[in-house]
């Protein structure tokens, strides 16, 4: 963890940082979310489980 | 029920968590990642930051003998990141068959918290069914209630 966080909020054991680092690049990341994507064309959601925005 | 967790960073967006596990490995930072795959759909990714080759491993076996208090922390995470995107579906899938069964135990484990949250589904032999115990899911999806 960065040792410049700085800790603004906290709610039960989490804590918000200002800056973290940004893991959308990593490898193993990226390939379990297009693995996720092709499961979720193939076989998609119940409708009853998907909310509309308001 | 109120299960030992680790303390947990996450970002202003409420989508990115880090921890430290500690035990007789050394400390290992953990990180579960919420990815957008489509509006309100999020994937739920978790692995180990590997500080030698700077890249995160979702297939290692830590054996940090941390596993409950490790998925316990994962389901605070979950509850905190559906508490900050309220109409988000979160859709878990272990990178290995173990490691879902493994999601499906931390599930169990915690279901006294997440199931007065959550509703629970459970993906197996190609149809969506509400979480029963017993059975092994290919993939879990969960919103809140």
């Amino acid at each position: 963890m960065p040792a410049v966080a700085i800790k603004k909020e906290r709610s039960g054991n989490v804590s918000v940082i200002k800056k973290m680092k940004d893991y959308s690049n990593e490898p193993a990341f990226k390939k379990k979310a297009e693995k996720a994507t092709v499961f979720l064309k193939k076989n998609g959601l119940p409708k009853s489980f998907t909310k509309k925005t308001k | 029920m109120n299960l030992e967790k680790y303390s947990v960073v996450t970002d202003g967006d409420h989508s990115t968590y880090e921890f430290l596990s500690e035990g007789p490995k050394g400390t290992i930072k953990k990180v579960v990642f919420y990815q957008e795959l489509e509006e309100h759909v999020f994937n739920l990714a978790f692995g180990d930051w590997d500080e030698k080759e700077q890249r995160i491993n979702d297939k290692v076996r830590s054996n940090n003998t941390d596993r409950d208090k490790v998925l316990a922390t994962v389901a605070s995470t979950i509850i905190d990141f559906i508490k900050h995107h309220p109409d988000a579906v979160l859709l878990a899938q272990g990178s290995t068959p173990a490691r879902t069964r493994l999601y499906q135990m931390g599930i169990l484990e915690n279901l006294d918290e997440i199931g007065q949250l959550f509703d629970v589904i459970g993906f197996k032999d190609g149809t969506w069914e509400p979480f029963r115990e017993g059975k092994n899911y290919e993939e879990f999806a969960l919103k809140a209630k």
